[in-house]
Parts: C-alpha cells; structure tokens; sequence
C-alpha cells in the first residue's frame, strides 16, 4: 500500500469505505510520524493522540457495520488554534489565551466531527493569527517541510506545515489577509480563502470581523473541495454568514477548462511589486500551461495593488485594535513584540480614516467584480518570493507585505493558493485562481486541471 | 498629526488613550506603528470618493423574517 502520510482524503476515502484500511491503523501511522517529526517542525501546538484514536475506533465500528458518513469518515484532521473545540483551550498561539478553554465546538469544528473525522489537534498559527513568525511566544513557531530552516507562511502556520508534511491530510486555517494563502504558497499544498459567509466564523477568534474567512489546506485540489463542501453553509448565528447553502465543489472538478476565460493579473506581480524571478517564471509556466490546456488566456487590469493592500490593512488593524485595545492596555507585555507592534498601528488611526478604507473596498470589490463579465476566473501571484529563513527577521520582515493576497479579502470572492513548482532552492512556488463571489467551484474546476496537467501535487518532503 | 513624532510626544498620546502601562521598548513599537499607519493611509486614494459613496459594510435592520 502507499505510504499513509501521502493519501490524499479522496484516496483514503475510497480505502477506508472498502474496509481495505482501517481507520485506526491509519490513524496510528499519522500520529507516529508526528511524533517522530514534530519535534522539528512544530507544526502542533496541542497534539491530542488520544482523542484521534478514540475518533478512530469509533469510525471503524461505524465503517465496519455499514454506516459511511461520507469523504472525512475515518480521516484525520487538525483546527488552527484560533478555532474552538470543546474541552481543549483556544490559545490563539498567545500568553493572553493560554487557559482559555472552549465551552463549545465552533460549526467548523462540529461539521468536521459530525462527517466523522479523526481529530489530530490544535495547530500552530502566529499569535492571534497576526503576529509572526515569533519566537517570544509560550511556544515555537511552526518550520517549513521543505527546509526546516525556512518559514512556513502564516498565519496558519501549523495547517500549511501539517498538511505537507503528510501529518495530516486535511486543516482547516483562516485567513484575514492572507493566511490560508500563504502557509500554502510557502509548504507547496492548496489553500482556500472562500467566499466571505461561505463558512461560518463563529467560534474562530476574530482578528477582523470583516475580512475574517475560514478555509481548508491540503495537499490535493479535490481534497481541498471535498473539505469545504463540508464546513461551508449557512450559520444564522454568524451575522456575517451568507444565506447560501454552499457544497457543490466537489462534483465539477473534472470538466476541465477548455474555452474558460481566464484573466490574468499580471501588473500585480510585474509592475505594482516586482515578484522575484522564480516566483514569476512559474506563475508564467503555470498560465501557459492552462492555455495548452484550451482555457483562453488574457490580460487584465485592476486597481493597483498597493490601493488593495492599504484598504485591507487600515480595516484589519482598525477592527483588531478594538478587539485588543482592553488587553493592551492592562498587559501589553503579556503580546510577542511581533503581534503588539502590529496591533498598534491602529492606535491612532481616525474613524474617518476607517470608514473611507470601508468606502473604498466597496469601489474595489465592485469594480473587480465587474471585470468578470468578460472572464470566467483570474491568476496572480500569491507571494512574491519563495520562503525565506525564519531566522531572518529582516527578510521576514521584506517579504511579509509583498503578497496578493489581501486584494481578495477586500473583495470577498474565493481566492485559492496553488504550487507552481519549486525554486532552485526546492523551496514551494504558487499562485492563486481567485473567482467571483460563490464560484469556488469554478476556481477549484481550474486548479484541478492545472494540477492534473502539472504533477507537483506526487512532489512531497523528505 | 506631526511626522516628526518623538517618543515623549508618544508617551502623551498613549496615555490619552489608556495604553499607560507601555514601557518604553513598547512606545518605540508604536512609534514606528504609527509611521506604518500613516503611511498606509497615504496609499488610499480617497480622493477619488464622492460624497454618496457608502461603506462597504452597511446596517441592515432584520424584520425577522
């Protein structure tokens, strides 16, 4: 059989709902290679074994007399530890929350339990998914599968660093600005920011309650659908939860993208920010690759990049600064200087400064939207340079806005990370497919046919 | 407000706002945050908003149905 660290959820599926694998074998092999490896990447901050193996036979006895729950049955799992599950803390990787323990699953969570998938546990992510990678944290941050000297992305450090290093198959992240995105590009697996109101944030702790997304990681494109056709729905206690029922993704995936017209975001990563020149030689191989594929290809133009960038970051921090403001004034010192420095930056920002940055998202999102008359999805790039040393904090601190990402938590649409290849180095590429509002089956149509034809998803870590 | 902001001036400002227990390694972080702030808010092109153009976000009353 295959090495267990490398199926994907579809394959797993497909064995375990033949009985030819057992849940608990499976489940036993991950969380023997999490011990044997974790100790270098720090991929979990909370590993929780017994819970896994619990899930697991209880998946097995439910298998075994007939009753399949559907894709994630027997499949482990692991939450970003921003995301509550009941009975274990939610620490958001901070001093702050180190005792706060969740009285109840967030629906990601419970949606997750309820397809009967095996949880492996709380992953890694920077402090409050904003400040990272930080080393003056209660523990480390999460290392590169591919070079563990390297940073795995954020702020869903863990799940970008779980899912490549085969410990899991499946995470679920969030991303405010980009960090579903990231850790993806940077651990070379698929990274899904979904539609703002697909998946319920309820639970998950808020960095900005109008940019907040959750979504799923994995190393495969129709993993990564599976998963979201699960966690997405309508949550009518999330007041920013769309009424739209969600699913669906999983069933378009191989119709491929022959006359689908594609838009390319070029100015993005050519002219707004210069994307290092590896980064944009496979973002250029990839866009060839789909118009080889019969998808017709073509320029587009947006607002710059820098526009997108500030409206996101003035919103995000404004709405953080609130969230924080109580615990910055009673303990700062308790914050990684990462975190609190970034958090400040609201500290004197105006009210009128805030609601212009809303006003003008409202012009971005709409003007992007309207570009998709005339194209069926878009590409850019997500990070402008392969990982750098997380020892780095100059280049840590180079790279950190040199991204394009954010655009796209300002205008709300799906936006999905996907690897390009890998630089000389052997360090991931990417770039992201990003849609209108509620095409995620449209983007994921895309990338599955990209990555059928391109063949990085059988690349894995040593 | 000034750019040439000094650790002092930041202290004061803090205060205003109820950040009194930074110490001075953390008024320098919010010294440079605010430079960052400003500068971010120098790349919004609000000149190109008109007087009717609405947040993106709006209050919406629910009639409970």
């Amino acid at each position: 059989m295959t090495d267990l660290a490398w199926l994907t959820v579809a394959e797993a599926a497909e064995l375990l709902r033949g009985r030819k694998l057992s849940p608990v074998e499976y489940t036993k092999a991950l969380i023997d290679r999490v011990e044997r490896h974790d100790g270098q990447l720090n991929a979990f901050l909370r590993f929780t074994p017994e819970i896994a193996l619990e899930d697991a036979r209880r998946a097995e006895a439910e298998i075994s007399r007939g009753a399949w729950r559907g894709p994630l049955h027997g499949v482990p799992y692991a939450l970003k530890d921003i995301i509550d599950y009941a009975g274990l803390p939610t620490t958001g990787h901070s001093k702050i929350l180190k005792d706060n323990v969740a009285a109840a699953d967030a629906p990601v969570a419970a949606k997750l339990k309820a397809a009967g998938g095996v949880f492996m546990g709380k992953l890694s992510t920077h402090e409050f998914a904003f400040g990272g990678p930080s080393f003056d944290l209660p523990w480390p941050p999460a290392r590169n599968p591919w070079n563990r000297d390297h940073f795995c992305g954020g702020s869903s450090s863990g799940a970008g660093a779980a899912t490549a290093a085969g410990f899991v198959p499946a995470a679920i992240g969030s991303d405010t600005g980009g960090s579903v995105r990231n850790p993806a590009s940077m651990c070379g697996v698929s990274g899904m920011k979904p539609t703002y109101g697909l998946v319920s944030r309820r639970g998950v702790f808020p960095l900005a309650f109008s940019l907040d997304h959750v979504g799923p990681l994995t190393r495969s494109v129709r993993d990564n659908a599976l998963v979201l056709d699960l966690i997405a729905g309508h949550d009518p206690l999330d007041p920013g939860s769309s009424p739209r029922a969600g699913g669906g993704c999983a069933a378009e995936l191989d119709r491929g993208v022959k006359g689908l017209r594609i838009g390319v975001i070029r100015h993005f990563y050519a002219r707004d920010m210069q994307a290092d020149p590896e980064m944009a030689a496979g973002i250029e191989a990839a866009v060839e690759k789909l118009a080889g594929l019969g998808a017709q290809v073509r320029e587009i133009q947006t607002a710059p990049l820098g526009e997108y960038n500030a409206c996101n970051r003035i919103i995000l921090t404004g709405e953080a600064f609130a969230i924080h403001e109580k615990w910055l004034q009673e303990r700062p010192q308790d914050y990684g200087a990462l975190t609190r420095e970034r958090l400040l930056t609201a500290a004197f920002v105006r009210a009128a400064d805030y609601v212009n940055a809303t006003r003008l998202r409202r012009k971005l999102a709409d003007s992007f939207h309207a570009l998709f008359s005339g194209i069926d999805v878009a590409v850019t790039a997500s990070s402008m340079d392969p990982p750098c040393r997380i020892d780095d904090a100059k280049a840590i601190e180079y790279t950190y806005g040199r991204q394009a990402r954010a655009p796209f938590n300002v205008t709300g649409g799906p936006a999905l990370s996907v690897p390009v290849g890998f630089s000389k180095a052997g360090l991931p590429l990417a770039m992201q497919i990003v849609g209108k509002p509620f095409s995620e089956a449209l983007v994921y149509r895309v990338a599955q046919a990209y990555e059928q034809a391109a063949g990085w998803v059988a690349r894995h870590p040593a | 407000m000034k750019d040439d902001l000094t650790l002092e001036q930041v202290r004061s400002m803090a205060a205003e706002i109820g950040l009194t227990h930074l110490t001075d390694s953390h008024l320098q972080e919010l010294l440079r945050a605010t430079r960052v702030a400003r500068a971010r808010r120098a790349a919004l092109p609000v000149a190109t908003l008109r007087p009717a153009d609405e947040p993106a976000h709006v209050f919406r009353p629910d009639d409970g149905q």
